[in-house]
Order: structure tokens, then sequence, then C-alpha cells
């Protein structure tokens, strides 16, 4: 009887064990498949499909890949990281007066979020544009975009 | 002799059967900031570097053609090799004013879109597309995304009431092999941006399957998107996110396609507010205003043209045209349709396309 009693007891647990093992799982599943924050955002210049900076969100650090072709009027180079203001600055294609113009993207690590908070172009659409946190940022005549690594779609439209 | 010979023969063909298995094909990407406005980026797999850098550059022919003609803000360039653009065309009512065929054929298409919607797709409307994007976007004191006043709401409108829907807004024409059109109205302005990305687009994709490209994508900003097989995955499917038009950054669901065009019209990028209504750009011809029937109509087909044109003109159809548009035409149309409603629920119309609600 008693040992009856015992071998109960151990299905139980074991029953027990087996639904904490299965609803751990699922719980952890579902936070790891349907993250819909975005880990990764990628800055890219021109017609270059690498990269030239990466922001990454999990371990809050900025990586500059290279740098841009520079003329030789402008004696910093491109981009530069402010880690201070979360910023990066880069040369933009769009000119007024025959002289480049700066774009300059502000990132939140907390917020995992991307905005141009400067730049010159006919229309400021990608100024304006606000902050994104999945939305790719795409300054035309400046041809400087940020597009976000998530784990979803190919594509988004 | 003879048999070695066999022998010989066989190894020769197994040895070029396995040559060319082994043969590579080359991933390229290539992106365009210069045309349409928009940021283009097509990938695909070719069977040489040399042939990517063919493509490539056929690819950028096309979208540049289409580009300068359907342009209705600026000339053509200075030593152009095109007859007329949309602005130029614009400065002249009541004119016959002589064409390239390209451009011809881009406007027959307009009219047939304008005959298959009942009106609803009108590129002739430009004059009151201008109207609300410039309380829109104007650099100085546009709104977007913010409320507007009541008077500068009620000056949208007593601008609008002067300006007419004409009937027939242009006469095409082609007489010895020369192609004209005619603007019939001084109210008619030609605006081709709900068309012409999505009919270059559909040149492209034309242009690769003719190629034997088999393996790409082609995207034409975050609306337009053709695709042909994904090379990476056992299904071949591409799997393509549906963008949350209400929750910035979010996606709602995700639809499994290959060989589709697939194209989104939606309020959600720009538009003022005015009483908590969303004020975007596409306008409706039937109302002269843009509609709030839906935040965004997806919709997935054959030919990118068309679909550009459809979303545009769906977009604008209240619950009841928009069914009986889709009872009409979606079996002869190949067309399948995710809506997201303005009350945040979502509509299907599907044939076999896979769609999954997040």
């Amino acid at each position: 009887m008693k040992s009856m009693n015992n071998q109960k007891k151990r299905d139980l647990i074991l029953i027990g064990l087996l639904f904490i093992l299965l609803g751990g799982t699922f719980v952890l599943f579902n936070m790891l498949a349907f993250k819909d924050d975005a880990a990764l955002a990628h800055v890219y210049y021109g017609n270059s499909t690498d990269p030239i900076v990466s922001i990454d969100f999990t371990k809050q650090t900025v990586e500059k890949f290279y740098d841009q072709e520079v003329p030789a009027t402008f004696t910093s180079t491109f981009p530069v990281i402010d880690e201070n203001l979360q910023t990066i600055t880069l040369l933009g294609d769009y000119t007024i007066n025959g002289v480049r113009q700066i774009v300059v993207i502000q990132y939140n690590f907390e917020r995992r979020s991307v905005q141009i908070i400067q730049e010159e172009s006919p229309n400021n659409i990608c100024s304006r544009e606000g902050e994104s946190t999945g939305w790719p940022l795409i300054c035309l005549p400046n041809r400087i975009r940020v597009e976000f690594v998530t784990n979803q779609g190919d594509f988004t439209v | 002799m003879p048999v070695k010979k066999g022998i010989l023969f066989i190894v020769l063909i197994f040895g070029l059967l396995t040559l060319s298995a082994c043969k590579k094909p080359v991933a390229s990407t290539f992106n365009f900031y210069e045309y349409m406005d928009t940021f283009i980026s097509i990938s695909l797999y070719a069977e040489s570097e040399s042939d990517a850098e063919i493509m490539k550059q056929e690819i950028e022919d096309i979208y540049s053609m289409y580009h300068e003609l359907t342009n209705n803000y600026e000339d053509l360039s200075f030593g152009s090799t095109y007859k007329e653009n949309i602005f130029t065309i614009n400065q002249k009512i009541n004119e016959d004013i002589e064409i390239d065929q390209e451009l011809y054929e881009i406007l027959e298409e307009a009219i047939r879109l304008n005959i298959l919607t009942d009106g609803y797709f009108d590129i002739s409307i430009g004059k009151m597309v201008d109207v609300w994007k410039d309380v829109i976007s104007n650099d100085v004191d546009g709104y977007m995304h913010n409320e507007v006043p009541e008077s500068v709401f009620q000056g949208i409108l007593d601008d609008l009431v002067d300006i007419e829907v004409v009937e027939e807004p242009f006469i095409l024409t082609e007489t010895d092999g020369k192609y004209y059109v005619r603007l019939t109205h001084e109210d008619v302005k030609l605006d081709l941006g709900a068309l012409s990305k999505g009919y270059a687009t559909q040149v492209v994709y034309d242009y690769l399957i003719e190629k034997g490209v088999e393996y790409f994508s082609i995207t034409a900003g975050s609306s337009s998107i053709s695709i042909g097989k994904k090379i990476d995955r056992k299904t071949e499917m591409f799997h393509i996110s549906l963008a949350n038009p209400v929750e910035s950054g979010q996606t709602y669901g995700m639809i499994y396609v290959q060989n589709k065009a697939i194209n989104t019209s939606g309020n959600f990028e720009q538009y003022f507010l005015y009483k908590g209504l969303r004020y975007h750009h596409v306008i409706s011809p039937k109302t002269k205003m843009p509609a709030q029937f839906y935040h965004t109509v997806t919709l997935v087909g054959e030919d990118a043209g068309t679909l550009d044109a459809l979303s545009t003109a769906l977009f604008s159809m209240n619950e009841e045209a928009f069914e009986a548009f889709i009872t009409n035409h979606q079996e002869e149309l190949n067309l399948e349709v995710i809506r997201f409603n303005y009350d945040e629920t979502v509509s299907t119309y599907l044939i076999d396309t896979v769609f999954e609600e997040f």
C-alpha cells in the first residue's frame, strides 16, 4: 500500500515536471519566435551592399566597417561615431553649392530605434519619417539608408 | 577499340555533366537611388559575373527610361533622346503632341485600368493630388503626421471646388507609325505616380524571365515587390511580412509566395490628421478626397503595373464596391487581397496564397 502511494507520488512528480518542462519550452519558444524587436540595424551608403556601420541593440555596440571616400576639402573622415550623443554622421551625396552635406543618424539602444536627425534634401522625407523601430529609413538624394534586420520575412510590404 | 571509345565517351559526358552541375550561380545585388523617387534594389542569381553586369545595365536603362518619360515635375534632361515627358505634356492643353511609343503604351495601359476600375484609377487628377500633397508634405508649412487647423482644411476644400474631374481627360491617336496625345481640358494634369513604378518593374520582371533568370527579387520602394523563386530555401518561397499600419515597426502577418507581384497601398507614411482621421496622398477621383475605409490594401497577383494601379483604386472603394470588384475580377486577374481595415481587423480574399496572421 505504502509503496503504491510512493509510486503514485513519483508519477505525479514526473507528470508535474513534464508539464513544467513543456510549458517552459512553449513560453521560451514564443519569446524567441515572436520577438518583434530588431536586434540589428545596418547603415548603408551608396550602391554598396555591405553595411558601412552596424548598430547592435543587444550588445549595445556600434561598429564601423569602412570609411567613406571624402573630398580633400574635408578635414575629418566619415562616418563619425559619437557614443555620447549616440549619433553616426555620414557625408551624403546631396550637394549645396557643390558641397556635400552631412547626414546625422541618432540611435537609441533602450528603445531599439533609429532616427535621422539632420539632413539636407528638397523634401526632407527621411528626417521627417521620425523614429523607426523597424521601418527602413531611406535618404534618396543623399544615398544613405538604414535597414533593420528582423527575424521575420525576407521583405516587408 | 570501339568499347574503349564508348567508355571514353561516357566518361566525357559524365565529366561535362558534373562540371556544369558544379557551375555555381553568381549572386548579385544592384541598388538604384536615382529613379522614380524610390530606392530600387534587385537581387538575382546569374550564370556568370559578366551576365550579371549586362543585366544590371539593361535594368538600369529600363528604370531610367520610364523615370524620364513619366517624370511630372521637371523637363526632359538636356540632350535627352525622348520627344516629351509627362511634365512637358502637362504644359500643353488642346494640342496634339507627338510622344515616344513607350510613353504611348503606358498611357494606353492607364486608360485600360481606368475602365477596368470604373474610374477609380485616374491619372488625370494631378491638380487635386497637388492640393493635398502641398498641405501634407510642403517643406515650409506641411502638416505631415500633425493635426491641421479647420481654416487650412477649409482652404483645401475651397481649392478643390474649382477643379473638375474630366470625363475623357486625354486622347491617344496613332497615325503613320507616329504616336500622339492630346489633353482635353485645362483641369487635366497627368500624374503617373501610381502606375509607372509598377509598370517599369513588370518590364524588368519580364526581361529577367526572358533571360532565363529564375531566382530573383525586385523591390521598388517598400510598397512594390516582384519576385521569382527563393534560392536558399527548400520550398523556394519568399516570406513577406506585412507592415502594421497602426503600430510602427511591427508586422501583422506573413505571406508565402513565388513568381508573383505584391503591392501595398497605405495611409501610414505620408498623411496629416484632421479631426482624428488620416488624410493621405491617395486621392479618390470620385470624391476628390482621400478615403478612410482601410489602413492598407495589399495585393498579390501577376502584373506589377496592374497591381500598382489596382491597389490605389481599391483603396478608394467602400466595402461594397470593393467586394463587387473582387467578385467580378478575382478570377480573370488571379488577384488576391489582404486588407487591414480601419477598425484594425483583417479581411482576406485569397485563392492559393498562404497567409498567416500573427
